[in-house]
């Protein structure tokens, strides 16, 4: 009879959450909804950054690789061949791109226009609002990449590249933490908003660290081995590098538990600032513009 | 839910609320630039200096007051968007500051000067993720959007983005968007700013209607006269962050409004030089002047030209609550 008892009470506790997920998390999915609608609304804006944010980094890439082959008489640099160069600018070019975002600096515009307003009327989770719409985000460019990245890598590198299932696992995973790190970190500097004018230069450092030290512009092996020991405490390199070396199959088990402990605790700091500063902000906003 | 009944405890109370901000400023100039950027200079603001008040349901109360008076300053704090510096804020007994949902689905702010709907999709579809928002039911939903998509004519208008929207639909779409979740208590900062004079009348009906089918409290501050003189039968007037009067919009005509004009016709009346001992006097056209006096006056001037003159007509005009209100405003209250 106890036993029962208990096992009603424990489905009618699991009822009732839920009941308290589904319609809590319904404002979110909603929140996902809407912004698909925002990202699909400019049809001309839509189709030039599926394309130009992708093609013309490969292309380039390209360009200044082949000629470096060409021009250096090697057939490998640093264990790439130039078909393995260009297959990690292809990869490379989809990881960032996803892990970047839209990078347009709403939340900055926000606090300087006012229009943060609205969101602290809500019921909502700020953040966690914000971060549906990144779910969105993440979704439509994920979209875009595979769309246009994954012919050409059927192209060029299937041939040289096989990938497992369990790759494609890990390397889904670390793109997921890399969306969440991306998000807080590039949350953190657009609330510098709160006390400064501009925060425009501080979204384009972020942008180069990203790109530069996450090894979306030159693969992280070819950096001398003491910059690449120290990149490897920072998280920007879980973004891209990591990622792209798994589906490579270019890294040891030793490596992957690294990056996962690294994110991890990069998500964790990140998470710790964003809610310091965001108390902090909060209490100067003064909702210029109304 | 509310912590008190309706009945009992006002919807809104403040006691002694102050709020000042931090400007930063700058010295004009090229040198004022560069300084600038090594150093920033601030000047400290009292936007609300110790402002108390209490608000009832079914209570429309205009805040009145110059630019930078305080108004809109006691709006965001009651709505929760910023901190006041020191007194007591209550509103449905919550403090607006802890941010409870509760709360914040009991309330509603419609800024005349800033969009809050997403422009770049249609109103319909901004007002569907509020229902999310907000956890209204489907037939909650349907049946408030249909009534005030009605009461506002805007059906047309659903399916247009926001952004290609006039001035006036986007307006009425902002109120829609304000009252779906049927609040308690609605923020109206200068909700008419900027409309046609349709539009204007419009927005006023609707909110008259509003509150006449719904016991709400509503904040109103607007710069448009006509807004407080249809919509609010009490105001507060601020003046430097303080209110300096609160209490039934006509009371202000008879405490302060002490000059009443005098029209009369009459043959030859225009030649009545002595008029002006009463007061200002003028005379636009022959045989009429028009006589701008003191209210304890009325008795005496009205009859010595009764009996000095055949009059035709008489008519005696109030002062226009609008100058009285300005003359406050600019010049205070003589104590």
């Amino acid at each position: 009879m106890t036993i029962w008892l208990n096992s009603l009470r424990l489905r009618r506790m699991a009822y009732k959450v839920e009941q308290y997920c589904v319609s809590n998390m319904s404002k979110y999915w909603a929140a996902i909804i809407q912004q698909l609608k925002r990202a699909t609304a400019y049809r001309v804006d839509f189709w030039l950054r599926m394309f130009s944010s992708t093609l013309l980094q490969v292309g380039i890439a390209y360009a200044l690789w082949s000629s470096i082959f060409e021009a250096s008489g090697r057939t490998t640099i640093e264990g790439f061949t130039l078909s393995g160069m260009v297959t990690y600018y292809i990869l490379a070019a989809g990881f960032d791109r996803i892990a970047r975002g839209n990078e347009d600096h709403e939340l900055s515009q926000e606090i300087y226009e006012g229009a943060l307003t609205r969101y602290l009327l809500f019921p909502v989770r700020f953040f966690r609002y914000k971060f549906a719409f990144r779910i969105a985000d993440t979704f439509i460019h994920t979209l875009q990449s595979l769309i246009v990245l994954l012919p050409l890598y059927f192209f060029v590198s299937a041939s040289e590249f096989s990938v497992s299932l369990s790759q494609v696992s890990l390397a889904v995973l670390f793109i997921l933490l890399a969306v969440l790190n991306e998000y807080l970190i590039a949350s953190c500097l657009q609330l510098v908003a709160f006390w400064a004018d501009n925060v425009w230069s501080l979204m384009v450092i972020h942008r180069f660290f990203i790109s530069f030290l996450g090894g979306t512009f030159i693969p992280l092996s070819l950096f001398p081995a003491w910059a690449q020991q120290a990149i490897e405490y920072l998280p920007f390199w879980t973004f891209v590098s990591a990622p792209v070396k798994i589906l490579m199959g270019d890294v040891s088990e030793g490596l992957i538990i690294k990056a996962l402990f690294v994110s991890l605790c990069w998500l964790a700091v990140n998470s710790f600032i964003l809610n310091l500063v965001w108390r902090r902000g909060r209490l100067i906003y003064t909702g210029v513009g109304i | 839910m509310f912590r008190f009944a309706m009945d009992q405890k006002p919807f809104i109370n403040v006691e002694q609320l102050s709020k000042s901000f931090k400007v930063p400023t700058k010295s004009p100039g090229i040198v004022g630039s560069i300084k600038g950027l090594f150093a920033r200079e601030y000047v400290t603001k009292a936007a609300v200096q110790e402002v108390s008040f209490k608000i009832h349901a079914g209570e429309i109360v205009g805040l009145i007051g110059a630019n930078g008076a305080g108004k809109t300053t006691i709006v965001k704090c009651l709505a929760g968007i910023i901190k006041p510096d020191t007194g007591l804020q209550e509103v449905l007994g919550y403090n607006p500051w802890d941010h409870d949902p509760h709360y914040l689905k009991q309330i509603a702010l419609v800024m005349g000067q800033k969009a809050q709907l997403w422009w770049d999709l249609p109103a319909a579809d901004c007002f569907l993720l509020l229902k999310e928002i907000y956890q209204l039911s489907d037939a909650d939903y349907k049946s408030q959007l249909e009534l005030l998509v009605e009461s506002l004519g805007v059906a047309d208008q659903l399916r247009v983005q926001v952004r290609r929207l006039s001035l006036g639909e986007r307006m009425k779409m902002e109120l829609i968007a304000a009252l779906l979740h049927r609040p308690k208590v609605l923020f109206l900062d200068e909700p008419t700013i900027g409309l046609d004079l349709n539009a204007q009348n419009a927005i006023r009906r609707f909110l008259m209607d509003y509150k006449a089918n719904n016991q709400v409290a509503m904040i109103l501050t607007s710069h448009y006269m006509e807004d407080i003189e249809r919509l609010c039968k009490r105001i507060l007037l601020i003046r430097e962050g303080h209110i300096i009067y609160d209490g039934p919009l006509q009371d202000v005509l008879g405490k302060w409004g002490f000059q009443k004009t005098l029209r009369v016709q009459a043959e030859g009346i225009h030649l009545w030089s002595e008029g002006s001992k009463y007061g200002k006097l003028e005379s636009p056209v022959a045989n009429e002047i028009s006589l701008q006096l003191p209210r304890q006056e009325i008795a005496a001037a009205t009859s010595e030209i009764i009996a000095r003159f055949d009059v035709k007509d008489l008519s005696i005009v109030e002062q226009d609550i609008a100058e009285v209100i300005a003359t406050i405003m600019k010049d205070g209250i003589a104590t």
